[in-house]
């Protein structure tokens, strides 16, 4: 009697153990969606050369991934938060574009600053940014670049 | 009866896969969706061409106007003697600036006798003395010389930055007045008597914020402010330019979720 219950038995084990696996999945998934959509790429970009001349930041959007570009002449917590604050407005009514978006900011001025925790994270971030070796990125040219948020 | 007991284990295997890859990025077969190269830690990011000249309005009616006229070079002497022909002229140009439910603009405009005229307004707004950005509005207008007949004519053209703030924002705005006359549209006509001048708008702006937040505590808003930007999409194969969105600020200081 035992036999034929034991394989539906092994079968519940694998479908749990499946579960587990993507429990454990979801907060990276979790923490990808509160920065700006489910399972996307969020960067800080740092080209030698920036592209816009009459921007002080630029985001640029593809279906999969966020890029916070910043240049060398204002690489500061404020310009990335407020770079990071536009972001977070579009994503919100866009969570996933279908193609590709460039955002030139041209200017900002900053109304409510961001938090202690929140400016600690953002200058490692951009500690971690200048330090990275150099590589391409792409079209902007030669440059640096990192994750944010892990 | 095998295959009905197979289905739920592949079923479930489909879910395992992308979960346990859940946070491994997804390494791109193509170079457009902009992921890192793991082999070369390179971003891989495909960007427009001409997406970098900033937001500029252009209203050119008529056909383009031969490229020498543009750039101000000397004009060429044309091939019937026209002498008697009074060279352009410009009369009540002028700027002025303002808001409007919507954006804040800078509004140039002149009357000119020529059979071309064309002129550039360019907008700039700032915040609490902080630059927000600019734009620039171009209109080009073309008679047939033949059938000008020397009228007077007006020209004028807006150059909006949209935003819905009501208070701290300060809008400028200048213009350049061009009117010169051309004897046939085309690349190589010739164009006389040429008159140009600028013209600067008294700035305007908006009442002193009077520090509030809408009813929210500042522990309850998002990091942000006034900020201004213009929009480009694109395709990601073709680097061709979809659509342009003019330069709008919004407060990105939002309620937190």
């Amino acid at each position: 009697m035992t036999r034929p219950l034991a394989r539906p038995l092994a079968l519940q084990a694998l479908v749990v153990a499946s579960l587990v696996v993507v429990t454990d999945a979801a907060p990276a998934s979790a923490q990808g969606r509160a920065e700006g959509g489910a399972a996307r790429s969020l960067v800080l970009a740092l080209p030698d050369h920036f592209p816009a001349a009459d921007a002080v930041s630029m985001l640029v959007r593809t279906p999969s991934l966020d890029v916070v570009v910043l240049q060398p002449g204002d690489l500061s917590v404020e310009a990335a938060a407020m770079a990071l604050s536009l972001l977070r407005r579009i994503t919100a009514r866009e969570p996933v574009p279908a193609g590709g978006s460039v955002i030139p900011i041209t200017g900002y001025s900053m109304l409510v600053p961001p938090d202690e925790a929140e400016r600690a994270r953002l200058a490692e971030a951009l500690l971690r940014l200048e330090r990275a070796p150099v590589s391409r990125l792409g079209d902007l040219g030669p440059g640096r670049w990192t994750r944010l948020g892990g | 009866m095998l295959r009905g007991r197979l289905t739920p284990l592949l079923v479930v295997a489909i879910t395992l896969a992308p979960a346990a890859c859940g946070d491994t990025p997804t390494l791109p077969n193509e170079p457009l969706r902009g992921e890192p190269d793991a082999s070369t830690g390179d971003l891989t990011l495909r960007l427009p061409a001409g997406a970098f000249a900033g937001p500029v309005a252009r209203d050119v009616r008529a056909l383009t106007p031969p490229r020498a006229a543009l750039d101000g070079a000397a004009p060429v002497a044309p091939p019937v003697d026209l002498t008697d022909t009074p060279p352009s002229s410009i009369l009540n140009a002028r700027t002025e600036t303002g808001f409007r439910p919507g954006f804040a603009f800078a509004f140039g405009t002149h009357d000119y006798s020529g059979n071309i005229g064309r002129i550039e307004t360019t907008a700039r707004a700032s915040h609490r003395d902080r630059f927000l950005g600019s734009l620039t509005a171009e209109r080009q207008d073309y008679i047939p010389f033949l059938t000008d007949l020397g009228r007077i004519k007006k020209i004028w053209t807006w150059a909006k930055i949209f935003t819905d703030e009501t208070c701290g924002v300060t809008v400028g705005g200048s213009s350049v007045h061009s009117a010169w006359w051309e004897f046939f549209q085309g690349r190589s006509a010739s164009s006389w008597g040429r008159s140009s001048i600028s013209t600067q708008g008294t700035d305007s702006s908006q009442p002193a914020c009077t520090g509030g937040t809408g009813g929210y505590e500042r522990e309850d808003l998002e990091p942000g402010g006034l900020i201004c930007s213009y929009w480009i999409t694109y395709d990601l194969r073709s680097g061709e330019i979809l659509s342009a969105d003019f330069l709008g600020c919004v407060d990105s200081s939002d309620p937190k979720i």
